[in-house]
């Protein structure tokens, strides 16, 4: 597969291109907030709280006065980070785990296994806020707990996938060439796996997105003055029958994330399927 | 002090998990080949050939365990560690498979997976590796080898795959290539031009090969020796002339005589005659008892067949058969 007709095929594909273009968009928002934004986050002015949209306040104010235009595009930082960080600490512990398991199988399996069994036995969100309640809360920790979740999913579904690629014929062919089992992990089963892995990290990004808003609106995750989507959501909250615009528009900038990140996993996993890369 | 030969079993027995709890699919496979022998392995399906085969590389299934002795070079192999395998596979003993549609990874382009042993082996660099991988495809029959290095395997038809297996497998001209029903998957001409490359292999560089197959005329053409395979068992073996034309066992010749007529005399076609079968079917390893395993297909059973395992039989040097009736 070379590069340069991988980037032509991803042009020619029309929700990896809206997906991206969604994405951009997100992650222009954090940038560009960090630079500038509209009026200080910290700019609170109680004579000027609920305005609709305006010429000078474009999505109008919240209840404590700020820009709600600022505190968007800040907020698109809050989620940006905890979706990484947490789907990263996720994706290297679980992707090995799960690796470790499906070519080492016997006790270490068994073990490894049954330990995801358990943590699936409860509800994600219920352990976020077991472990938010447990070490504080705040961002750090609401991003720690949503990793920590991840750590099983990547597990489970990694080692799921690499059984299966493990008993195909080429497994055995390699095998019958010498290599032993670090180096078929690496060359034969992690790339044939990674299609799966990519469309699920991207699933895991909207929920840990997702979780993150949820944990702010209980007041776990990102503590003021920090702004994040889901705390301006919970503030929008008690405002619901005076001010729903506060509700609408937070809740619409992480509907476009996880849009934007569901359409390019999808997209993803069509290009990197070698088969469909060189139709003739 | 003579060499010992390349590869010799001894009463190999190969253990199998299945639902009915432990079964010897395997029972006490002996026989030796030596540099620059062909020697081919027949019987129905589900007989023990490819796990014969799987034992020898160290590739048996999970659950699957081997006993018996298994020596290279008079080197006993199946107490090796994993580490010692790897050195051994694809470097001095390479196998080819039956299916060459899902034997290659479909990631990776075929001028690196032919390179690989290469790389793993010899210690080449990647970009050395493929030099000779060209060469290799080349000498194998593919055309412009060099320019599709870069091809992934969806690209080439069955026949073609074959030949980058074959390939890969003599990358590192190995002292012995066990070729696991290698044309089954193949069209006819296809076949018949994968076996002429193996043989031709095989003279060239004078490695043992060891031929697994149902096909009888395969088998005819390809090995100077054959050994017949029954539920687990060597029935018959000799020079594969001999088997062929005097068959002993009731198993070969029931084999033998249900090959269509029209291939030794075509008039027979036209006769509409209907083709002689063995009755029955290869019996379920964990009914096995004490007698021969055969009996309940053969026409010429009686008492001593039903209650105790068949002597071996020598019937010239180097022909051997396991039956009471021929005693």
């Amino acid at each position: 597969m070379n590069p340069h007709s991988l980037a032509q095929r991803a042009l020619r594909h029309p929700s990896f291109v809206l997906g991206s273009v969604l994405l951009c968009l997100v992650a222009c928002a954090a940038l560009l907030s960090l630079v500038w934004t509209p009026y200080a986050l910290t700019d609170i002015e109680m004579a000027r709280k609920l305005l609709p949209p305006s010429g000078s306040h474009w999505l109008g104010t919240d209840a404590l006065g700020r820009d709600v235009v600022s505190l968007l595009l800040a907020g698109a930082r809050s989620s940006i980070l905890v979706g990484v960080v947490a789907v990263g600490i996720g994706l290297s512990i679980g992707v090995a785990l799960g690796l470790l398991a499906a070519a080492y199988k016997g006790w270490l399996e068994e073990a490894l296994m049954r330990l995801t069994d358990f943590s699936f036995a409860f509800p994600a969100i219920l352990v976020a806020i077991l472990i938010t309640a447990v070490l504080g809360p705040g961002m750090v920790n609401a991003i720690l707990a949503i990793g920590l979740f991840n750590i099983p999913v990547f597990a489970r579904i990694t080692r799921g996938s690499a059984q299966a690629i493990w008993t195909r014929d080429y497994v055995l062919a390699a095998r019958a060439c010498g290599k032993g089992r670090w180096r078929i992990t690496w060359d034969h089963v992690l790339p044939n796996i990674a299609a799966v892995l990519i469309v699920q990290a991207s699933t895991q990004f909207a929920l840990a997105i997702l979780a993150e808003a949820a944990l702010s609106y209980l007041g776990l995750g990102t503590q003021p003055p920090e702004p994040s989507w889901g705390r301006m959501l919970s503030e929008a909250q008690t405002l619901l029958f005076q001010a729903p615009r506060l509700a609408v528009f937070p809740g619409v900038a992480i509907a476009v994330a996880v849009l934007g990140l569901n359409l390019v996993g999808d997209g993803l996993r069509d290009l990197l399927d070698p088969k469909l890369s060189r139709q003739r | 002090m003579s060499q010992p030969p390349l590869l010799q079993l001894k009463d190999l027995h190969v253990q199998v998990r299945t639902a009915h709890g432990l079964v010897e699919a395997v029972r006490g496979v002996s026989f030796s080949l030596e540099r620059g022998e062909t020697v081919g392995l027949m019987g129905e399906s589900g007989c023990g050939k490819s796990l014969t085969a799987l034992a020898l590389m160290g590739l048996l299934p999970e659950g699957a365990q081997a006993r018996g002795s298994l020596q290279w070079q008079g080197e006993e192999c199946l107490t090796w560690s994993e580490e010692n395998w790897c050195k051994l596979r694809g470097n001095r003993w390479a196998m080819i498979f039956q299916e060459p549609m899902s034997a290659l990874n479909p990631l990776h382009t075929v001028g690196d997976q032919v390179a690989e042993p290469l790389r793993l082996h010899r210690g080449l660099s990647r970009k050395a590796a493929l030099s000779e991988a060209a060469d290799l495809l080349d000498r194998v029959g593919i055309a412009r080898a060099r320019q599709r290095l870069h091809d992934h395997p969806h690209q080439f038809s069955g026949g073609q795959r074959q030949r980058i297996m074959i390939a890969m497998a003599l990358s590192c001209n190995p002292d012995l290539l066990i070729a696991d029903e290698p044309t089954t998957a193949l069209d006819v001409t296809v076949a018949q031009r994968i076996l002429e490359l193996m043989q031709s292999l095989v003279q060239e560089r004078g490695m043992g090969l060891l031929l697994i197959s149902h096909d009888l005329g395969v088998l005819a053409r390809q090995v100077q020796q054959l050994k017949v395979m029954y539920a687990g068992q060597i029935v018959e073996q000799g020079p594969t002339a001999e088997v062929l034309t005097t068959p002993a066992h009731p198993y070969t010749r029931g084999l033998l005589a249900s090959r269509p007529q029209w291939l030794r005399a075509p008039q027979a076609a036209s006769q509409r005659m209907r083709l002689p079968t063995l009755p029955g079917q290869v019996p379920e390893l964990h009914q096995l008892d004490q007698g021969c395993a055969f009996a309940d297909r053969c026409s010429l059973v009686d008492d001593a067949c039903r209650t105790s395992a068949p002597p071996s039989i020598l019937l010239s040097p180097a022909r051997q058969a396991q039956c009471w009736r021929l005693s």
